[in-house]
C-alpha cells in the first residue's frame, strides 16, 4: 500500500510540475468561462489534461528513462494503477473546484 | 555464459566494441536472439545506466524513493537505509535539491544510489564507475565486495578502463561486437605478452659510476618485467583475434 501511494504521489508530482497540465488547463477554464460548460467538460478536460502530462513525463522525459525503469522493475500495472489513481484525484479535486468556486 | 551469486563479472573493451548494446539486450530493454534465463525475479535487478535515467523535476530524495517504489521496496524517508545510501554517495547534503541542479558528477552518483537501493541480486552498471571521484569510488567497491562477498549480490559491468576490469572476478573482452575471451584477470594477463622496460643511464657521471660497479654483460641497465595490465590483454587478444 505505501509502495502504491509513493508511486500515486510519484504520478500526482510529475502531472503538477507539468506545463503541459497547466497550459491545456487554462485553455480549458477559458473555455469554460467563455462558452459556460458543464462542470463535467471542465473535469473532463482536466482529466485530459492530466494524462497528457503523465504521458509526455513517462515518454519523454530523460529520453523514456522513467518507462524504461518500468519496464526493469516490471512495475507496469502498479504506475497504471497508480497513474489512474492520480487522474482520477485531480479529475474529481477539478470537479469540486468547478462546482464550488467557478460556477 | 552464467552469472552466479556473489560474482563481478566485467565486459570490458574499447568505446563501441557492444558493451551497452550486450547489457540491454541481457536486461531485456532491446531486442536479442539468444535466450536469457533469468533465475531471479526482474524487480531485484539494480540498473544505473550510462545515461543517466533520472528526473529533472524530482528532489534527490523522491528520485531514490520512486525508485525504490517501483521494485516495490518500501523505502521510509524516516528509516535509516536511505540515510546510509544517501551518506555512502556524498548525496545527504543535496536530499532537498531538485536533480536538475545537481551537477553531471552528483547525477551519475545519484544513478548509481538508485541502482544500489533496488538490486537485492543483482546490480548492473553500465560504464559510470570510470566518473566516480576517488572516494566514492573506493566506496562503492567496499560495498559491492562486502554484499557479494557475503553472496548476497552479483555484480555485472561494463567498463573501458583496465583499472575497473582488474577488479572483476571475471572479464569478457568485447571488440566490435564478438566476445574475444571470458576467463579471470590473472589467466587472462597470462595470453598476454609485454615487453620489459629497459632502463639506461644516460648522463656521462652516472654511466662512469654504473660502469664502474657494473658486473654483468655490455652496458650497465636495468630490466622491470612488469605485470600485464588489461589493456595489454586486449592489444594482444586484438593480435591474436581472440583466445580460440
Amino acid at each position: 500500500m505505501r509502495v502504491l501511494l509513493r508511486l500515486w504521489a510519484m504520478c500526482l508530482r510529475l502531472i503538477l510540475t507539468s506545463p503541459f497540465y497547466w497550459i491545456p488547463l487554462a485553455v480549458a477554464l477559458w473555455a469554460w468561462w467563455r462558452h459556460a460548460l458543464s462542470e463535467w467538460v471542465w473535469a473532463g478536460a482536466s482529466a485530459a489534461a492530466a494524462a497528457i502530462a503523465l504521458s509526455l513525463a513517462m515518454f519523454l522525459e530523460c529520453a523514456g528513462g522513467l518507462l524504461e525503469r518500468v519496464r526493469l522493475a516490471q512495475a507496469g500495472r502498479l504506475v497504471l494503477a497508480a497513474g489512474s489513481a492520480a487522474l482520477l484525484t485531480l479529475s474529481l479535486l477539478m470537479w469540486a473546484a468547478g462546482m464550488m468556486v467557478l460556477r | 555464459m552464467t552469472l552466479r551469486r556473489g560474482e563481478r563479472l566485467c565486459l570490458y573493451g574499447y568505446s563501441g566494441a557492444g558493451k551497452t548494446t550486450l547489457l540491454r539486450a541481457l536486461l531485456g530493454l532491446r531486442p536479442r536472439r539468444d535466450e536469457v534465463v533469468w533465475h531471479i525475479a526482474p524487480a531485484s535487478v539494480g540498473y544505473a545506466a550510462q545515461q543517466p535515467r533520472l528526473i529533472p523535476r524530482a528532489t534527490v530524495l523522491q528520485q531514490i524513493l520512486w525508485c525504490a517504489a517501483l521494485h516495490a521496496i518500501p523505502l521510509s524517508v524516516h528509516g535509516s537505509r536511505i540515510h546510509e545510501l544517501l551518506e555512502q554517495w556524498g548525496l545527504q547534503a543535496h536530499r532537498r535539491r531538485q536533480v536538475r541542479q545537481l551537477s553531471a558528477g552528483e547525477r551519475v552518483r545519484l544513478e548509481l544510489c538508485c541502482a544500489m537501493a533496488v538490486a537485492s541480486q543483482l546490480l548492473v552498471v553500465d560504464g559510470l564507475l570510470e566518473q566516480l571521484d576517488e572516494r566514492t569510488r573506493i566506496r562503492f567497491w567496499e560495498e559491492v565486495d562486502a554484499r557479494c562477498a557475503r553472496r548476497e549480490l552479483a555484480l555485472l559491468y561494463a567498463t573501458h578502463s583496465a583499472r575497473e576490469a582488474e577488479l572483476a572476478d571475471r572479464v569478457l573482452v568485447l571488440h566490435e561486437g564478438r566476445a574475444l575471451a571470458l576467463d579471470t584477470p590473472e589467466h587472462l594477463r597470462a595470453h598476454a605478452e609485454v615487453e620489459p622496460i629497459r632502463l639506461e643511464p644516460t648522463s656521462g657521471a652516472d654511466k662512469a659510476i654504473l660502469q664502474a660497479r657494473w658486473q654483468g654483460d655490455g652496458e650497465p641497465h636495468l630490466i622491470i618485467q612488469r605485470t600485464p595490465t588489461m589493456e595489454d590483454v586486449l592489444q594482444a587478444l586484438l593480435r591474436r583475434g581472440g583466445l580460440r
